[in-house]
C-alpha cells in the first residue's frame, strides 16, 4: 500500500515549545488523487505541509513520497521528488519576470525546461503577462504564476494552501478546473482551504485537523454530516457539556 | 540600446586615451584606484544586490588576495602574475570558510558576522609580525614581470582588468546562475521549494565575488608597492558600499560611474586641503538614497521618463 501512496504521513508528532502543532497524525494520500486538509485555525493544517516540505523537521513519526522516506531531508531534496507547494500568503519571486520565476522553478530540477515554460503559460493564462514583473500583477494573476510554477518543474504531488482564499469566484472557478485536468493526468493534490464549497466539490476525501489532532476523515458526504467536526468549527457543544 | 552602446565606447576610448593626454600623475593614480576600487563595487553588488547578502567584510577579500601574493612573492619567489590567480583563489575559498557559518544568519545578523571575520583577518595579520610584518605591513616584493613599472602600463593593465572583471561578473549575472541567485534573493525559502540548493548557489557566488576582489587586490598590492593591514578595515568596505549603492545596486555596471564619483570627488576635495570628504561622501549617499534610491545608473530612465 505504502508503495502505491504518493503521500503517507506516518504517526508525526511536532511541538514548537510547549505548544503541540501535531500530535499522532497519519495520513495516506493515494495516487492522483484530490485530498482537502480542513480545520479551525491553529489546528496544524499548514504545519502539516512545512512538515511534508522538509521546512520544519518532525519530533516523531515519518513520512514518504512515493515510498521513499523524506523525513529530515533538507526542503530542496525533497522538492526534488517532485513536490510542489503554494503558500498561504502568497509568495512568487516579486523581482523576477513571470517567464523568469518559471525558468527559475525549472533550474532546481535540472534539465531543459525552456519548451515547457511556453506550454504552462498557455496553461494557465499568463501569456501576454510573462514579461511583466510578477510582483507587479493582480493577487488572482499570482496565483496563477505560484501555480504555473509547479508545472514547469512537472511536481507529482502538489500541496496547496489556501489557493482560492481572496480570489474572486470566476478565478475559483478556473484553479477548480485546472486541478481536475492535472488530477486526470495524473496529478495528486492534497488541498488546505477554509472554502467548503469548493473543498467538498473538488476532493474525493477530506482530513479534518482540530487542536492537532486528526479528528475525522472520509468522503465530503461523511464530513459534512459528523458531529465532531461541526463541533469543532462551532464549538456550540462542548460548551454544553 | 544603441545609446548605451555609444556612451561605453566614448567612455572606453576616453579611458584609453587619457595616459595619452599626459595629465598630471596624481589623476593618473586616481584613476587606477577607481580600476580597482570598481572591481570591489561590482563584487560587492554581486552579493547585496543578487543575492541579497548584505556582507561589511568585503575589504578582507581585497586584503587576504593582497597579502597572499605579497608573502608568496617575498617567501617563495612566485610571480604576481601567478599571485593574481592565487590571490583570488585564496580569497575565493576565504569566502567559502566565512560564508559557511555565516550563510545560516539572516539580514543584520549576517552582516555583523561579516564584519567580525574581516575584522579578526585584519586582527590575526596586524598580530602575526613575524609573518606578515604586522602593522608596519609588507614591500620589496615583486612587480609584474614583462611589465615595466611606469604608471601608464599600470593603468593599462589596471584598466584591462577591470574590463574582464565587469565584463564575466555581467555575464555572470545575466546567466541562469545569476537568475537564481536574484530568486534566493528575492525568496529564499521559496527558491528551496523549487528544488535549489540555496546555500551551494550562495557559497558560489561568495566564492565568485572572492575571487575578483582578492584579484584586485593583488593587483593594488603591486601598484603601491607596499600593504597594511589597514586594506581589511572597515573604511575600504564603507567606501566599496558606497559606490555600489550611488552606482546602483543590480547593475554591475553601474558601480563603475559610483567608484569614479565617489574616488574623484573625495580625492578631489582632500586635494583642497579640507577633510571634509568622509562628510561629503555621507551626503552624497543620503542625497542619492533620497533622489535615486537605485543608483545614478538609473539617471537615464528618469530623464527619459520623467515622473
Amino acid at each position: 500500500m505504502a508503495a502505491e501512496a504518493a503521500l503517507l504521513v506516518d504517526n508525526i508528532t511536532k511541538r514548537f515549545g510547549g505548544v503541540v502543532a501535531l500530535e499522532g497524525v497519519s495520513l495516506l494520500v493515494e495516487t492522483a488523487s484530490i485530498t482537502g486538509i480542513v480545520g479551525p485555525n491553529g489546528s496544524g493544517k499548514t504545519t502539516l505541509f512545512n512538515l511534508i516540505c522538509g521546512i520544519v523537521r518532525p519530533d516523531s513519526g515519518r513520512i514518504f513520497l512515493n515510498g521513499v522516506d523524506s523525513t529530515g531531508k533538507p526542503p530542496h531534496e525533497i522538492a526534488r521528488l517532485k513536490v510542489g507547494r503554494t503558500f498561504q500568503s502568497l509568495r512568487v519571486f516579486k523581482h523576477l519576470t513571470v517567464a523568469q520565476n518559471l525558468a527559475v522553478a525549472g533550474t532546481g530540477m535540472g534539465g531543459d525546461v525552456s519548451g515547457k515554460i511556453g506550454e504552462v503559460l498557455r496553461f494557465v493564462g499568463l501569456e501576454e503577462k510573462q514579461n511583466d514583473e510578477a510582483g507587479s500583477m493582480s493577487y488572482g494573476q499570482q496565483k496563477l504564476l505560484a501555480f504555473g510554477m509547479m508545472l514547469v518543474r512537472d511536481a507529482s504531488l502538489i500541496l496547496l494552501d489556501e489557493i482560492a482564499a481572496g480570489v474572486y469566484p470566476d478565478l475559483v472557478a478556473k484553479i477548480s478546473g485546472m486541478i481536475r485536468e492535472l488530477q486526470s493526468k495524473g496529478k495528486t493534490f492534497v488541498v488546505i482551504e477554509h472554502d467548503i464549497p469548493f473543498i467538498t466539490n473538488l476532493c474525493s476525501k477530506i482530513v479534518v485537523l482540530d487542536a492537532g489532532k486528526k479528528i475525522a476523515e472520509g468522503t465530503p458526504a461523511e464530513i459534512t454530516a459528523d458531529q465532531r467536526v461541526i463541533q469543532a468549527y462551532l464549538g456550540e457543544k462542548k460548551r454544553a457539556r | 540600446m544603441k545609446t548605451r552602446s555609444l556612451i561605453w565606447t566614448a567612455l572606453g576610448i576616453l579611458l584609453l586615451v587619457v595616459p595619452i593626454i599626459r595629465p598630471d600623475q596624481y589623476l593618473m593614480t586616481i584613476i587606477i584606484y577607481v580600476f580597482v576600487y570598481a572591481i570591489l563595487a561590482e563584487t560587492w553588488d554581486l552579493l547585496a544586490g543578487y543575492t541579497g547578502l548584505i556582507s561589511f567584510g568585503h575589504a578582507a577579500f581585497f586584503g587576504v588576495g593582497a597579502y597572499t601574493s605579497a608573502l608568496l612573492s617575498i617567501d617563495f619567489g612566485i610571480s604576481p602574475w601567478l599571485g593574481l590567480v592565487l590571490g583570488g583563489g585564496t580569497a575565493a575559498l576565504f569566502g567559502l570558510v566565512v560564508g559557511y557559518p555565516t550563510l545560516r544568519l539572516r539580514g543584520p545578523y549576517f552582516a555583523i558576522a561579516t564584519l567580525a571575520f574581516a575584522e579578526a583577518a585584519r586582527i590575526s595579520i596586524s598580530s602575526m609580525s613575524d609573518v606578515t610584518g604586522g602593522p608596519q605591513g609588507l614591500f620589496g616584493y615583486k612587480t609584474f614581470e614583462f611589465v615595466p613599472y611606469t604608471l601608464e602600463n599600470y593603468y593599462y593593465m589596471g584598466m584591462a582588468l577591470s574590463v574582464v572583471a565587469t565584463v564575466i561578473l555581467y555575464k555572470v549575472v545575466n546567466s541562469k546562475f545569476g537568475l537564481t541567485l536574484q530568486s534566493i534573493r528575492d525568496d529564499l525559502p521559496l527558491a528551496e521549494m523549487q528544488g535549489i540548493n540555496t546555500t551551494r548557489y550562495r557559497l558560489a557566488a561568495f566564492m565568485i565575488s572572492g575571487f575578483f576582489a582578492g584579484m584586485a587586490g593583488v593587483f593594488f598590492a603591486v601598484f603601491s608597492l607596499s600593504i597594511t593591514p589597514d586594506l581589511l578595515g572597515l573604511s575600504v568596505t564603507a567606501a566599496v558600499i558606497s559606490m555600489a549603492m550611488i552606482g546602483g545596486r543590480r547593475t554591475i555596471w553601474g558601480s563603475l560611474f559610483g567608484a569614479f564619483l565617489v574616488e574623484i570627488v573625495t580625492e578631489g576635495l582632500r586635494r583642497t586641503g579640507a577633510d571634509v570628504s568622509l562628510m561629503l561622501q555621507g551626503a552624497i549617499i543620503a542625497l542619492v538614497i533620497l533622489v535615486l534610491p537605485r543608483g545614478i545608473s538609473t539617471l537615464g530612465r528618469y530623464i527619459s521618463q520623467p515622473g
